[in-house]
Formats: structure tokens, sequence, C-alpha cells
């Protein structure tokens, strides 16, 4: 979009601090939701092509997916799993469910293909026609409870899908090339359908929610033929699809500085175009007090068992009654919603506070949505090894104060380590000077890295300050060539608006949830449960729209989706 | 999900197992994030890199040298000796330096870098600096046979970049050298790409639209590896991953 001259975007410095990127909530630029508007406005044809399970629900199935610039076929493979096998985490080797998402049509050979490698996931071997590779367990606590209701011709009590909002929950979503997939720069290059961050990867997961109602209708239906019904459409709107997500995520926000920084740039644009809007806080004061008693219910209707996210969500619901409250007696009084949000901030918690911008994301619509298309960047890290040194000096200084205040005297502030486990490649965190691995550790410590950096630029530039000509990155990098990644690193996002995230994640009292919460929040999914401070569960798809709603007008609004009856 | 002794993986995963096969031979961030983008740059542009990965490899297992600092300006070419170092490793370091001084003068810059291995795997460090607006060519003589040479000319447009195999009609090019020439402007640089063109008997020339083929053919399909060779560096891979213990498990949030 054009800026503006009135646009006023936040501080990195705001904006990148960790606590505050752990409250950001979906919006309308998070993917599921830009994934939707795609496939319900496209109208994208979604019938199985193969539809083959036993009276248990085992078995396989295809879905042929006719979308706007191809064709592509979703595989999903069901098998028995002994419950005592069923585990969240990376290392599992079963699996209830095993899927992929492929380019075009599926044979019967390459079914035959793809059923024997899908299943083993990490141990099978992918090729470049696929573009997914995921998996999934059923809950334990709702699958057979939903299915033993349908076979009696019951519907299930609301009130335990509000406890629980799915009926499977993925454990991983491998795309980006690995296993042999097809790499993301040919989905980005020649797979327009996907050419989004994630989009297969969400899509998949949209597939897989449909997939686990439409089988345990089957199981219903092979159980008692004569009484068993259908999940009303209510409830089946309801119901999405869970997602337990460790601490493999992190990593990946470390390692792609550039793709969060546009992601987080989309949105503050989206934000600050919306806060130069000039007098539209009464016009449109009514919707947004509407969709903050929406999001006000659906959070009661969020349970969770960690003290510290249930603290978090208390806070959050005192401070929605403290806006709902405000909004009410003074938001006529605002000409327009920065002058709002500025009064409003000093109320509220960093929970309120981005939930309000999330939810006014949605107030317009025609502002927002053109963006999404504009959450993609080529991750090219390049450095300009023309630059000066102490022109590199100074811009360090300029953009990592955040790093280059972090006292690493302080075993505090080095107290953690990142490394890999031979148990799958897990990344985990250990103690420095407790847990083995010191010596392998992953190199995420950002602001120790750039402190080095810096303290080694200006020894260099001082030994070298008195020769003839300046000196540049060229020549210090010729003498010191271990610094060129960080180098490339920093002063690469020094160009951005937004760049690294500023936390130091080697200290003790880091909270890695922040950093899934991050990136989870632009997928798009909601009921943040940690499970402890390094991996949490959530819920995807919830209230999103059905298959068989493809083709009825779409209003796109299902967020902080409320349960049926409460929303009745 | 091919079971055949050659088999397609994708560049990021080639990638990716490459950045921790270098990590395990005691590479630093920067050697080994490198040393993978220059070898699937090549493979990726169909320039057989992997099958030299065993020889790097070998000689990473003993020391690692690094460049050594210092230019020597005694012609009109600047000289570094490049101690034995590989090119994978640190040819982005030769490459950023002469571009680097064509942004001081502003006109042709010569920069030879002595005894340096793998010199083929300049070729990411050509396209990155020629992406950045810095035109490069690079020229090299083979090991074997010895007297045949190779050259890359990369520029911003990647529909002129060209590769030539050849030998040389005299033998005053300083051999076991990686010889690199920048320039401001492609105008620049293409009168030296064509002197090299006149004095030498062609063996083979890979046109532009050639390697672009290769690349989306790489992107589209993968790029093919032995599995013995994929096999092996797993194995290597391994040494970078940590014992598991029920401890750890607990680092996991498990």
């Amino acid at each position: 979009m054009n800026a503006n001259s009135d646009m006023q975007w936040r501080p990195a410095q705001e904006v990148m601090q960790l606590d505050r990127l752990g409250s950001f909530h979906a919006s309308r630029l998070s993917f599921m939701r830009t994934l939707l508007r795609r496939v319900m406005n496209e109208q994208w044809q979604i019938t199985p092509s193969v539809f083959d399970l036993d009276s248990n629900g085992y078995g396989s199935v295809v879905y042929r997916i006719q979308a706007a610039h191809g064709v592509y076929s979703f595989v999903v493979f069901s098998n028995y799993l002994e419950p005592d096998n069923r585990n969240d985490r990376v290392i599992a080797e079963q699996w209830d469910l095993t899927m992929t998402l492929c380019e075009g049509e599926v044979s019967e050979e390459y079914l035959a293909v793809l059923r024997e490698n899908v299943p083993k996931q990490e141990a099978g071997r992918m090729d470049s026609k696929a573009l997914v590779l995921s998996r999934a367990n059923r809950s334990a606590r709702n699958f057979d409870y939903v299915v033993d209701c349908l076979a009696k011709g019951e519907q299930p009590d609301v009130d335990k899908l509000v406890k629980v909002g799915y009926l499977y929950r993925t454990t991983a979503v491998y795309g980006s090339g690995k296993f042999g997939l097809a790499d993301w720069q040919k989905v980005l290059t020649s797979l327009p359908d996907f050419a989004a961050p994630f989009a297969a990867e969400m899509f998949t997961c949209y597939m897989l929610r449909e997939f686990s109602v439409v089988q345990a209708q089957h199981i219903a239906t092979a159980r008692a033929p004569d009484a068993a019904v259908d999940l009303n459409d209510e409830l089946r709107r309801y119901l999405g699809i869970g997602n337990s997500t460790g601490l493999g995520m992190a990593p990946y926000l470390i390692h792609h500085p550039l793709l969060i920084a546009k992601w987080i740039e989309t949105r503050e644009t989206a934000l600050a175009a919306i806060l130069s809007v000039p007098d539209e806080v009464v016009e449109k004061l009514n919707q947004l007090i509407g969709l903050l008693k929406q999001s006000d219910q659906h959070f009661k209707e969020v349970f969770v068992d960690d003290e510290w996210q249930a603290s978090k969500n208390k806070t959050l619901s005192v401070d929605l009654k403290t806006l709902l409250n405000f909004l009410s007696d003074q938001g006529p009084r605002f000409r327009n919603w920065s002058d709002l949000l500025e009064v409003v901030d000093d109320q509220v918690g960093l929970d309120a506070q981005e939930l309000l911008r999330a939810l006014l994301l949605e107030l317009y619509p025609d502002i927002v949505d053109p963006l999404a298309d504009d959450m993609t960047v080529f991750e090219d890290y390049r450095l300009d090894s023309s630059m000066p040194v102490k022109h590199a000096i100074a811009l360090i200084e300029q953009h990592y104060q955040w790093a280059l205040n972090t006292d690493f005297e302080q075993t505090d502030e080095r107290y953690l380590f990142w490394y890999r486990s031979e148990e799958k490649s897990e990344p985990r965190l250990g103690v420095r000077g407790e847990d083995d691995g010191e010596e392998l550790q992953m190199p995420l410590g950002i602001a120790l890295a750039v402190q080095q950096v810096h303290q080694n630029l200006l020894n260099w530039h001082e030994i070298t300050v008195a020769s003839e000509k300046e000196r540049v990155l060229a020549e210090f990098l010729l003498d010191k060539p271990e610094y060129r990644s960080v180098l490339r690193r920093v002063l690469t996002l020094c160009g951005q608006r937004y760049g690294d995230i500023h936390a130091n994640i080697l200290n003790k009292d880091l909270m890695p949830v922040h950093l899934l919460r991050c990136k989870l929040a632009f997928f798009g999914v909601s009921k943040f449960d940690p499970r402890s401070r390094l991996w949490l569960r959530n819920t995807m798809y919830q209230g999103a729209p059905l298959l068989k709603e493809i083709g009825k007008p779409y209003a796109d609004d299902w967020y902080f989706p409320v349960a049926p009856s409460a929303a009745g | 999900m091919q079971q055949a002794d050659v088999f397609n993986v994708s560049s990021n995963e080639l990638t990716a197992l490459l950045k921790r096969v270098f990590e395990a031979m005691g590479c630093d961030q920067s050697a080994l994030e490198d040393a993978a983008y220059s070898i699937v740059a090549a493979e990726s542009r169909g320039f057989p890199t992997l099958d030299t990965l065993p020889k790097i490899l070998e000689r990473l297992q003993g020391e690692k040298p690094a460049p050594a600092s210092g230019v020597d300006k005694n012609t009109d070419w600047l000289e570094i000796n490049g101690n034995c170092s590989s090119v994978a490793c640190y040819g982005s370091v030769f490459a950023d330096l002469a571009a680097a001084y064509v942004k001081r003068v502003n006109k042709c810059v010569f920069v030879r870098v002595r005894s340096c291995h793998e010199r083929l795997m300049i070729l990411h460090a050509l396209l990155s600096n020629a992406a950045s607006g810095v035109p490069m060519l690079a020229y090299w003589n083979r090991q074997s046979p010895p007297d045949q040479w190779c050259a890359y000319l990369a520029s911003s447009e990647p529909a002129a970049d060209q590769y030539l195999e050849y030998t040389l009609s005299d033998k005053t090019s300083s051999p076991d050298c990686l010889n690199l020439i920048a320039a401001p402007e492609f105008e620049q640089i293409l009168p030296h790409w064509q002197q090299i063109q006149a004095q030498s008997k062609q063996q083979k020339a890979i046109s532009a639209a050639e390697i672009q083929h290769r690349f989306e053919l790489s992107i589209s399909n993968g790029i093919p590896i032995q599995r013995s060779l994929w096999e092996h560096l797993q194995q290597i891979a391994l040494n970078v991953l940590v014992p598991s213990s029920e401890r750890s498990r607990a680092g996991a949030g498990a």
C-alpha cells in the first residue's frame, strides 16, 4: 500500500519486545484467515476421489482439490494406534493419522508409494510433487465420545467441546523441502495457490479438520447404521483442529529474522494506516465494542491448567471489562484511533493492547486484506562489504542497543544454551555448566554475538584508524572472517523497520512460549494453552467455514469463535 | 521415496544438511553457512561440486586454515595469500573484497587469491555480488587436467551469466590461483570476458539460458545426490547432536 505522511509506525523497541510478541493474537492478516479468504472467494472445488475406510475408520482417503491455478490432492492414511503409543512429542514414531498434500492427481501407483512412506514421516522419503507432510493424534477426551454420541443418534455436549474444541491434534506439519518435499522456492514461483507463507501447511490442517469429522461420522454410521446421525453444522463449525507446538518452533524465529520482521512490518503498516484514518471512531465504535464483547466471551471459554497463562488470561479478562467500560463511556469523544489507543494503552496490559489492535484490523478489511499479499520476502541476507567499519559500528549501536546493554558478565544472562538432541534432532534447552551438550550449542544467542562483533569492530577500528584510507568491512572480514555471518545478519536487519527480536534468549528467565505464540498468532491459532514454559497446545480453525459452504457468500467473520450455545 | 542409487533432495534440505556437516567438521558459523550456500548454488546450476565434497571434508579434518590477512599490491593485481583455505568457506570474503574496492575506486579491480582450493565454489560469491550490482568474473585452472581452465561471468542480469571451459593459447596466466575481476558496470567487465574467449581454445561453453534452465529444473525436481554420499553426510551430521537423557528430555518440556 502507499504510505501516507500521517502514518506513524510503532517503534521497533516497543513492538519487538518478547513479552509483547508473546501477547499477539490472531488477526485477519493471519495465514489461516488469508488462506480461507482465497479458498472461499475463489470457490475451490474439493471432493473425495478415494474413500477407502473400514468400519473402524482405518484406511486411506484422497481429496481432489481444484484450486484457482491447479489441481492438488490431500492424502490421509488412518492406522490403528495403541493408546499407549499416542505421543504428541516430535520423538514419537507412530500416529493415528498421517497425511500429505501433493501437486496434481494421485495415481494408484503413486498412492502406493505414498502409503509406503507417509506413515513413516521423518523416516520415509517424499518427492518434490509433495508440498506438506504431517501427522495427527486423536483427542483422547473427544474422539470416542463424539463417535459414541453420533452412533446413539445424539449430538455431543457443547460443554465438552468447549473444553477441547477438536477431534484431532496435529503434532508436526512439515513443508519447505524437508524429507524430499518441494522446495519453498518451487511453491513460491510455480504454485501460486500456495505461494504465501505456510499456506500449504495451513491448508493441510484445514483438510484434516474436514476429515476428522467425516471419519467420526463414518465410524458412527458403520457402528449403528440406523441410529447414527451427522454432527450438526453449528457444532461442526465450532470444532477445529488441535495443535501441539514445542520448542522446535523457537529457533525458526531466530533463523528467519527477515521473514518475521516482514510479517510484523505488514501488520504494523496495516495498523499505522488505520490509525491515520480521521474521524471514524464514532462511526465504528459500536462495531468495535461488539467485537470486544465476542472476544470477552471467547476468552471465558478458554480453559488452561498452566498458572502463568491462567493469570495472563485473568488479567486480560479484567482489562476487557475496562476497555468495554471505557469505550462505552469515553469512546465517542475521540476523533481518531491513535488518540484513543494512547489513552487506553495506559490502562490495560499487553494482551489487551494487542487484542484491541487485532480487532481494529477487523474494522478495515479494505485496508488490511490487500496487505496480506505482502507477507512473503526473499530471505537474502547481504553485506555491503564497502561499508566503512565505523559506519557499521554506528549502525549496530543505533539498532542493537538492547543487545549491547545486556550484561553478559551476569551468569543469568548466559544461563541457558540451546542444542539439538539425538532424538530426531529435537531442539532443547540446557543449563550452562550443568547439562551436557554446551560444546554443541546452537548459535542462537544473537545478543551475545552482536556484542562480540561490535567489540571486535571497535578494536580493529582503533588499530587501523591511523591508516591513510578509511577501512571497510571487507578488510575487517579478511582478517576476521568468522564474523561474516553475524555482520551479514545485523546489517541486513538494520535496513528493516523491524529487525531482530529484542531478547537475549540465553537468559535464565526466558519464556520460550512467547516465541511460539508470536509465530502461532501469525498462523491464526487461538486458545493458547501452555503445558510448560517450553511448549503449548492451541486450536486451529475453530469457527471456520465448512467445505460444504464453499460457493456460499463468505463473511470472513470467524475470529474469536464462541460456543454455539453461548452465541445463540 | 526413491530407492535408486541416486535420488533427489531439495535445496533447502541439502543446505540444512551441509550446514550441519560443516559444523560437525568444526567450521565456524560464517564458514559453514558460506560452504553450504556455495555448494548448493553450484549444484543447483548443474555444476557438480558434491563429487568433491569428500575431499573437502578430508582436508577439513586437519587444520582449518583461514585466509591470511593483508593484501599486497605489486602489480595491477591485488594479491591475497589464500593460505591453502577452501573457497567454499572463504570465497565470499575474497569476492567481497573485490566488490568493496570496486566501490572505492569506481573502476575494474583485479584480485588474485594464491593457494586456495575448490575454486568452482566461488560461484555463489560471484552471483551474490552480481545481484548487489557488482558484476564479476572469475577464472582458474583445473587441477585435472592441469592445462584446462574455467571461467564464470556473473552479472546482475542472470540472462548474461556464462561459463567456459578452455585451454589457453599462451601460458602467462598464473596457475593454482583464483583470479577475480570485478567492475562497476557490466560493460566494463565484458571486454575482459571477451579477451578470455579470444585468447583461449574453447572446450565447452554453457550459456545463460542453459544455466537458468538447470536452476529451474533443480528447484522443480530437486538436486540429484548419490545415496551413499547422502548417508555418509547424514552420519557426519550426527556429530552435532547431543545424546539424549531423561534430564535432557525435561529441557524440551517433556
